[in-house]
């Protein structure tokens, strides 16, 4: 139940290293559309009217188009520094509806419409410390060893043996009872 | 399911309900009709791409506004004007007529763009050789990659030139005219931070031997040593594994008085030496950019 | 106070109760609101050779760092972040686009010659991270689709997150080690 099968995967992709340096606002233009009497502009016609003069004061980057289209329903299209482009069809939306798209297209750097992100996160530098490599903790000593050699020949992590348990176990003994023997 | 998923993603956010998409469904004449357009769209010649400039809704001193704007530089308008008028642009004008019209060209400002750009990337990479600095002058100072930073500027559309799209080198030549424009609009200070903050910036996630590729650095850290007053330089195998195969790897770390200038590894001795010695290269300049 | 009251009522069988009528807390043995354990501490030897501790304190002091990375916890999550590099933060995160931020929860830093891990974070005092944000989007259409089989319930729900872009414009070590800014180390014996 899923639509990433047709979706685009992409990597994290920024706009020739935006904010390495500083950060440019990615939204160019943005041209509004809309019809000056139906009904389904009404929302538009009312931001334009209230909303858009704070809009385009506070973010002086953008240039803002209006186009007025009778009998045509109404849109937004922003256009980005990479030459995307986004369209967005805002028929019946409330004023508050495209106060909100419109700020949306402003952080966005492109139209990831129809695309998923593989990973959250991208780097150059995976690896800080040097990748491991089979020389990473590799004993100098092991250069100048010469084989057959019998310490390097020996089982690792072998388990005690039940003899050597028992063994162990009664030299214990044999220590606790002697102290008190010599004290008595 | 499967087929609404797949049209959900491929749909804009929120609901489209265009005249043909409505909550009842695509209407049925809808996919013929798109299928015959592009039918005869793919029959015609290849058209040519329509200047954003020669739309209706254009407004070229609006757009110079805010490419200044969004830059968060101050320009001088009437230079910033300047810088976007290539010569090719002033000739055409120039034959169709009208003498009231007077335009000046940007070649004066390409010009000395270019020494402006080429001197902040010097003053960044002092404590680098001659070398390295000459390879890092010649990677970011040329045509595709000023082209490259000038279009993600958004030079593309107001850029005013004879031909549409703008070639590499005039958006490059815009790149260099904008610098020069804005050093004499605010000084150097902000010229120079421009060129950091854009043209350097584009040095990001690339390694100092992605740029400089000296032939044999084995000699090139010879000569080096011999500068620093370096005795000798000694060459030690430190690991080696599969020899006598083809993924045979050699580790050589090369020494001077017991301690370690570098180390790197390679297919073959020679290589691994070579490798140790841009790796020794590296650790003397601190080569980190 | 009743649960109280009667937590001690039922403890009565296990416990003498004095003449006078006051319960003597000393023998109550089981079902405390409190801990009985032992606190852990450790015991510090004045005595001990910090030769190899200074050391190699003094070592990563002075010795120049190189490229960091830094593991940052971020809206729950933790990523592990060095110069440059871009990370998502999904969900609702109010720091805007071309807002400069410090990433103040560290977890561990490293460099080619060292590492220092925190327990749980480093100090700020330390460690340098700065970040801009450079973009806030949603994320692609994703379906949360719930089915009851043979019971005629079915719900299917289409929703976006927020993800906020982050990229990282430093990771630096600053400060020293051990050294800690306006602190005067008198004494370091502990008897």
């Amino acid at each position: 139940m899923s639509n990433k099968l047709f979706l685009t995967p992409k990597f994290i992709t920024t706009p020739s290293q935006n904010g390495v340096g500083r950060y440019v606002c990615q939204l160019q233009r943005v041209v509004l559309k809309f019809c000056k009497n139906h009904g389904s502009s009404r929302g538009l016609r009312e931001f334009i009217e209230h909303d858009l003069i704070n809009y385009s004061k506070e973010n002086p980057g953008t240039v803002v188009y209006l186009k007025p289209r009778r009998h045509r329903g109404p849109v937004i299209v922003g256009e980005y520094l990479n030459g995307d482009q986004q369209s967005i069809y805002c028929r019946n939306f409330s004023r508050e509806e495209i106060s909100k798209w419109l700020n949306l297209l402003l952080s966005q750097s492109g139209n990831h419409d129809g695309t998923r992100l593989r990973k959250l996160w991208h780097t150059e530098h995976p690896s800080i410390q040097g990748p491991w490599t089979p020389y990473t903790f590799r004993d100098p000593m092991l250069n100048l060893v010469k084989f057959p050699n019998a310490d390097l020949s020996k089982v690792l992590n072998q388990p005690k043996t039940a003899t050597e348990q028992l063994l162990e176990l009664f030299e214990k003994k044999k220590n606790d009872h002697a102290p008190k023997q010599q004290s008595e | 399911m499967a087929s609404f998923l797949k049209f959900l993603a491929l749909l804009p956010p929120r609901a489209v309900l265009s005249p043909n998409l409505t909550a009842k469904g695509i209407k049925r004449w809808v996919a013929p009709t798109l299928i015959e357009l592009e039918r005869r769209r793919k029959r015609q010649e290849p058209q040519p791409p329509i200047p954003r400039s020669s739309f209706l809704e254009w407004n070229h001193d609006a757009e110079l506004y805010s490419f200044g704007k969004r830059l968060g530089e101050e320009f001088n308008q009437a230079l910033l004007k300047r810088a976007f008028t290539h010569r090719s642009y002033v000739v055409q004008k120039e034959l169709a007529g009208n003498p009231t019209d007077t335009f000046e060209d940007n070649s004066e400002l390409i010009s000395e763009g270019n020494s402006i750009i080429l001197k902040s990337v010097r003053q960044q990479y002092t404590t680098f050789p001659d070398e390295i600095v000459e390879a890092l002058c010649n990677h970011l100072v040329n045509n595709t990659m000023l082209a490259h930073v000038a279009y993600h500027l958004g030079t593309k559309d107001i850029v005013l030139t004879a031909e549409y799209p703008a070639e590499a080198s005039t958006l490059a030549d815009t790149f260099r005219a904008i610098v020069a424009a804005l050093h004499r609009s605010t000084g150097e200070d902000r010229a120079h931070l421009f060129v950091k903050d854009f043209l350097l910036c584009q040095l990001n996630g690339k390694g100092i031997f992605d740029i400089w590729d000296p032939k044999n650095p084995y000699e090139v850290l010879k000569q080096l040593a011999q500068e620093n007053g370096v005795t000798e330089i000694e060459a030690r195998l430190c690991n080696e594994s599969a020899s006598n195969t083809i993924l045979a790897n050699y580790q050589v770390g090369l020494y001077s008085e017991k301690k370690l200038l570098g180390i790197g590894w390679g297919e073959s001795i020679e290589i691994a030496k070579d490798t140790a010695a841009l790796n020794a290269i590296h650790r003397i300049y601190n080569l980190a950019i | 106070m009743s649960w109280l009251r009667q937590l001690c009522l039922n403890f009565t069988k296990y416990t003498r109760i004095s003449t006078t009528g006051a319960l003597n807390i000393t023998n109550l043995r089981i079902g405390h609101a409190f801990s009985t354990a032992p606190t852990p501490y450790e015991v510090v030897n004045p005595n001990e050779n910090r030769q190899l501790t200074d050391e190699i304190i003094g070592r990563v002091n002075e010795e120049k760092k190189g490229r960091l990375f830094a593991i940052v916890h971020l809206a729950g999550k933790q990523f592990k972040v060095t110069e440059g590099d871009v990370i998502v933060v999904e969900g609702y995160w109010p720091p805007t686009t071309g807002d400069k931020i410090n990433l103040d929860k560290v977890l561990m830093l490293g460099a080619p010659n060292f590492t220092l891990i925190g327990r749980p974070l480093i100090q700020t005092s330390l460690i340098d991270v700065h970040a801009t944000v450079i973009e806030k989007t949603l994320s692609h259409t994703k379906v949360n689709f719930k089915k009851k089989r043979r019971k005629q319930y079915k719900r299917i729900n289409f929703y976006r997150i927020q993800q906020t872009m982050l990229r990282i414009n430093k990771v630096g070590f600053v400060g020293e080690l051990n050294k800690p800014e306006g602190v005067v180390v008198k004494d370091r014996s502990y008897t």
